[in-house]
């Protein structure tokens, strides 16, 4: 058939911007600084194994937290009518058209130490609280910028479970809470696997609001990298290893998803 | 039932909450009168008018939307064309390549980023508009692909065939059959890479050059300080409109809920939105604006003269002005028009890459330089930012971007210098160079002044908030005092850094002795837990809302947060600091030389300088420019030190290439230290095996119940 051959220039493209690139990734990681193959890129990246992990963490509880808020809302959207369901995603998806700098920059307003939150505890009596420059508002960070990215997936499927299979459950004798767990659970399962790979993905990259929220004092392994390409320390072999490094990190993220078992069934899951 | 709606319902509302929280207060502070992100001092729409005569914004959204529309129509076309031949394949051959289309999908930006930043250097090619296109385009196709294959399972494969049978071309069966069964698809993938492609910033950080940038990289590089209220309308401007766009599809939808699907319409709305945007902004640029580009400048002269018709509630400054310096201001806009004409015609061009507001733009009724030089000399000026010396040496080094004029520090000079990075001047294409100190033309960064002309000077200071802090800072060991935990700003760059460590032990700054640097190193590490943030720019924000108490940075910049808040003070301490001068350079391959010369030339015109020395705040060494200022500028002391802080202190010189690799290891090290494996190791690590032995026993069990079935 000739029809496939219509799939050649978006291969010819991939290879040119997406394999030939990632492979001068790898040929840079195990390159020395005058030329020559070493490993010592990757026993260099071990020292910073502890931003790696945190790194991991942080994106862990974002993405946790981020199924948390969305999976019950995902779950009461899909149950509204019509025009409800409209409304909500229309709400859910205009965030998204402002830019997350500024999003996040907002978040400096609220979150500082003479910031709106503590104006309005202070009101109360209470705080100050220290927000800002924590863990806690880089994750914060995060939750709110991806947040989106959990909630559509999840809903996606949400809405394509058939009522007639809840109301059967039901007749069958099951309670609210059991029809949840052996009916919608399962069925919104590839769902929800597309939001974590949607959440952590970026989140463990992120190298703009650990630097925005985070003041600087907690790295994150896009922190490294950004270093070492175009910021304080130029290095680019070293970023490159801590590049490989991270995109494995994602391998075995995607692989405790199963996100490539089923590929096909995730189609136009994204929006 | 109804207690669960309410539930639900307040659920909802909480969410929202959170969600519109920050939008609200940026569409907030769009109306606020000051530049304040934090304090709202009134109500005004000065940001909305301001928004259209803002060149940079205008030029940075233009190539937003450029760079949107074609990049979404190439991935559509490209990703269309490979949905239908994917689909068309073998079921293996099919899986292996939709599992491909996942990768840019799921792999992380920034190593797309990096990625196509290594590929561009290698093919050679220019930073600019075609890398950004061409990345935004591979980041585009696989949400393209993965709208329209839904589309093309739906459609029954043998349409198709019947088309042709009954006597279709292909290409008519294509255009009469296929394309309006997935058209929809094809219409939502285009308008998904819009979206994505206006959004983006971390893969266009990395392929962005000199000339264009988009709306999220100008953002990025304002965040850094503090983003201009004018950005804020613009978003609010978008929010609405798009708002306003989804609102009435959204209704107009709910009317004829039945007839139509859903997808097609409701994601109309986005392109109407950009029209709409598109013609707001052509209209704003045409619209007549009231301040032309030389008015600032004239109003600059009206100011800086002693005008006896002015009001008595004009600057002190006039008063203080002696019969010279009126007689020298007459001149001091006397510009060689022989000089600055010589390109008039020939439709030039220069890159410029300094240092976050580090030139006068307009603002406080100054010269807008930049402006003001592309009147005179008709030579159009791409202006950039960096934050740091070691970001200035890795864009120079890493991208393919070729920068006409440069500010580096005086280290970083003689670092460029050492790796040829810089061209040699030509002194005779810059003859303002007669009114530079002596003193500052054979430095020992760049002896002779062959590839630098110094541009500002200055000393690093310590900042402080004389309500929060009540004693006078006279060393660097208030940076450690755990009295003022938490309230401590620090430098984010490793050179400063490293500095204050080194003269707080006693060392010198330039010191090159692995174990005094693992010394200092170690003193950064202790000084973690009280310090509040490591920022650069932010410091200003920061102080001048009482968000810190102390800081270290450059001790002219305390005289621009003092108009913000009266407490702001700034001592030397007494084991010296580090004097600075940051000078003009020419790369090695600058594409216009002369053009560059022409360039800083222009800034040491005695009136450019002396205006520009008002608005940056720091030391000019321009004897002629000096001789304009006005005596309260001249004799603060945090501009103008007084001798003995000049006496002691030391100008950083350019360290061997291992000491840099050390310095940059040892400063990783420092902003990465988070204590033990217990601390940063254990948790994550037992996350992952909790998920891991979870998954598993799950596995066996599903495992277990398929087999009971099969058995059953």
């Amino acid at each position: 058939m000739k029809a496939r051959s219509a799939a050649a220039p978006y291969m010819l493209w991939s290879a040119i911007f997406i394999i030939i690139p990632l492979v001068l990734v790898a040929i840079s990681a195990f390159t020395a600084g005058e030329g020559g193959f070493t490993l010592a890129n990757f026993k260099d990246s071990v020292e910073f194994a502890p931003v790696i992990f945190n790194s991991i963490w942080l994106s862990m509880i974002a993405t946790a937290i981020c199924l948390i808020i969305a999976y019950p809302l995902a779950y009461i959207i899909s149950r509204q009518s019509a025009v409800g369901q409209r409304t909500m995603i229309m709400l859910i998806m205009l965030p998204m058209w402002i830019n997350f700098l500024l999003t996040t920059y907002a978040w400096m307003t609220l979150l500082e130490e003479n910031g709106l939150i503590n104006k309005f505890f202070g009101l109360l009596g209470l705080g100050p609280f220290e927000l800002i420059n924590t863990q806690g508002a880089v994750v914060l960070g995060m939750v709110y910028n991806y947040l989106p990215f959990m909630i559509l997936p999840i809903y996606s499927v949400m809405v394509k479970v058939d009522h007639l299979l809840i109301e059967a459950a039901h007749d069958l004798g099951c309670n609210p809470r059991d029809t949840m767990k052996n009916v919608v659970l399962p069925l919104s399962m590839p769902g929800v696997t597309t939001g974590i790979i949607m959440v952590f993905v970026p989140s463990v990259s992120t190298f703009v609001i650990s630097r925005m929220l985070g003041g600087g004092s907690f790295m994150l392994i896009g922190d490294l990298i950004e270093m070492q390409f175009l910021g304080n320390t130029y290095n680019p072999e070293l970023g490159s290893a801590i590049s490989m490094v991270l995109m494995v990190i994602i391998l075995i993220c995607m692989a405790l998803t199963d996100i490539f078992q089923d590929a096909e069934e995730k189609e136009g899951l994204l929006l | 039932m109804r207690k669960t709606n309410w539930l639900s319902k307040s659920y909802i509302a909480l969410v929202m909450l959170f969600m519109y929280l920050p939008i609200g207060v940026m569409i907030f502070f769009s109306f606020n009168e000051s530049k304040s992100r934090s304090h709202f001092a009134g109500f005004s729409l000065r940001w909305y008018r301001d928004l259209f005569s803002n060149d940079d914004i205008m030029a940075a959204l233009t190539t937003t939307l450029i760079v949107a529309i074609v990049s979404a129509v190439f991935s559509t076309l490209l990703g269309t064309l490979a949905a239908i031949g994917i689909s068309s394949m073998k079921s293996r051959m099919k899986k292996l390549l939709l599992n491909f289309t996942y990768i840019p999908l799921v792999s992380p930006e920034i190593v797309m980023g990096v990625s196509l930043m290594l590929l561009f250097g290698l093919l050679g090619i220019e930073s600019g508009y075609i890398t950004l296109i061409l990345a935004h385009i591979t980041f585009n196709v696989p949400y393209v692909i993965l709208s329209v294959m839904p589309k093309l399972r739906q459609m029954d494969k043998h349409l198709f065939d019947a088309a042709m049978d009954l006597g279709c071309t292909p290409v008519m069966a294509f255009r009469k059959v296929m394309l309006p069964e997935i058209m929809p698809g094809i219409v939502s993938g285009f308008l998904m890479a819009i979206t994505f492609s206006l959004d983006d910033f971390n893969v266009s950080y990395f392929v962005s050059g000199d000339k264009h940038q988009t709306l999220p990289i100008l953002i990025y590089a304002m965040v850094k300080r503090r983003v201009s209220p004018e950005i804020n309308a613009l978003s609010t401007i978008i929010f609405v409109v798009v708002f306003l766009i989804l609102v009435a599809t959204n209704l107009n939808e709910a009317r004829r809920e039945k007839e139509i699907r859903k997808k097609s319409h409701a994601l109309r709305a986005p392109v109407i939105a950009i029209v709409i945007l598109a013609s707001i902004m052509i209209g704003g640029a045409v619209l007549p604006q009231d301040s032309p580009v030389t008015s600032s400048f004239d109003s600059a002269v009206v100011t800086a003269y002693a005008d006896e018709d002015e009001e008595e509630a004009e600057d002190e400054e006039e008063e203080e002005m002696t019969p010279e310096q009126e007689a020298l201001w007459e001149v001091a806009y006397d510009y060689d028009l022989e000089y600055y004409e010589r390109f008039m015609d020939e439709d030039m061009s220069i890159s410029v890459y300094n240092w976050g507001e580090y030139i006068s733009d307009g603002s406080d009724d100054l010269m807008d330089i930049c402006a003001e030089f592309e009147e005179v000399t008709g030579i159009k000026v791409y202006y950039t930012n960096f934050a740091t010396n070691e970001e200035l040496y890795a864009k120079l080094k890493g991208s393919n971007t070729s920068y006409d004029v440069i500010f580096p520090s005086d280290y970083m000079v003689a670092r460029m210098i050492e790796e040829d990075m810089l061209a040699e001047l030509n002194h005779d294409n810059i003859p303002n160079i007669k009114h530079l100190d002596p003193k500052f033309m054979d430095p020992v960064y760049d002896p002779g002044s062959k590839y630098s002309i110094p541009y500002c000077w200055n000393t690093v200071g310590i900042i402080y908030n004389t309500d929060m802090v009540d004693e006078v800072p006279t060393s660097w060991d208030i940076l450690w005092d755990e009295k003022y935990a938490g309230e401590i700003l620090m430098f984010d760059n490793s050179r400063d850094a490293f500095a204050i460590a080194c003269k707080a032990l006693g060392y010198s700054m330039n010191t090159e002795d692995p174990d005094e640097l693992r010394e200092a190193a170690d003193l950064l590490i202790a000084q973690k837990p009280v310090v509040q943030a490591w920022v650069m720019d932010q410091i200003f924000d920061k102080m001048e809302n009482n968000e810190a108490a102390i800081a270290p940075y450059y001790a002219g910049d305390a005289t621009l947060m003092m108009p913000y808040n009266d407490a702001i003070a700034v001592a030397f301490p007494e084991e010296g600091t580090n004097l600075f001068v940051d000078a003009a350079c020419i790369p090695a391959n600058a594409e216009h030389k002369e053009a560059a010369e022409m360039f800083i030339n222009f800034l040491n015109e005695p009136g450019v300088a002396a205006e520009n020395a008002w608005y940056i705040g720091y030391a000019t060494p321009n004897l002629a420019a000096y001789a304009l200022l006005d005596e309260e500028t001249r004799n603060d002391e945090a501009i103008y030190p007084p001798d003995e802080v000049i006496a002691n202190s030391e100008q950083f010189i350019h360290l061997s290439e291992e000491t840099n690799l050390l310095m940059d290891s040892l400063w990783t090290e420092v902003k990465a230290n988070t204590g033990s494996f217990l601390t940063w190791g254990l948790p994550p690590t037992l996350a992952l095996l909790a998920i891991i032995i979870g998954k598993y026993t799950l596995r066996i069990k599903k495992a277990k119940a398929h087999k009971r079935m099969a058995e059953d």
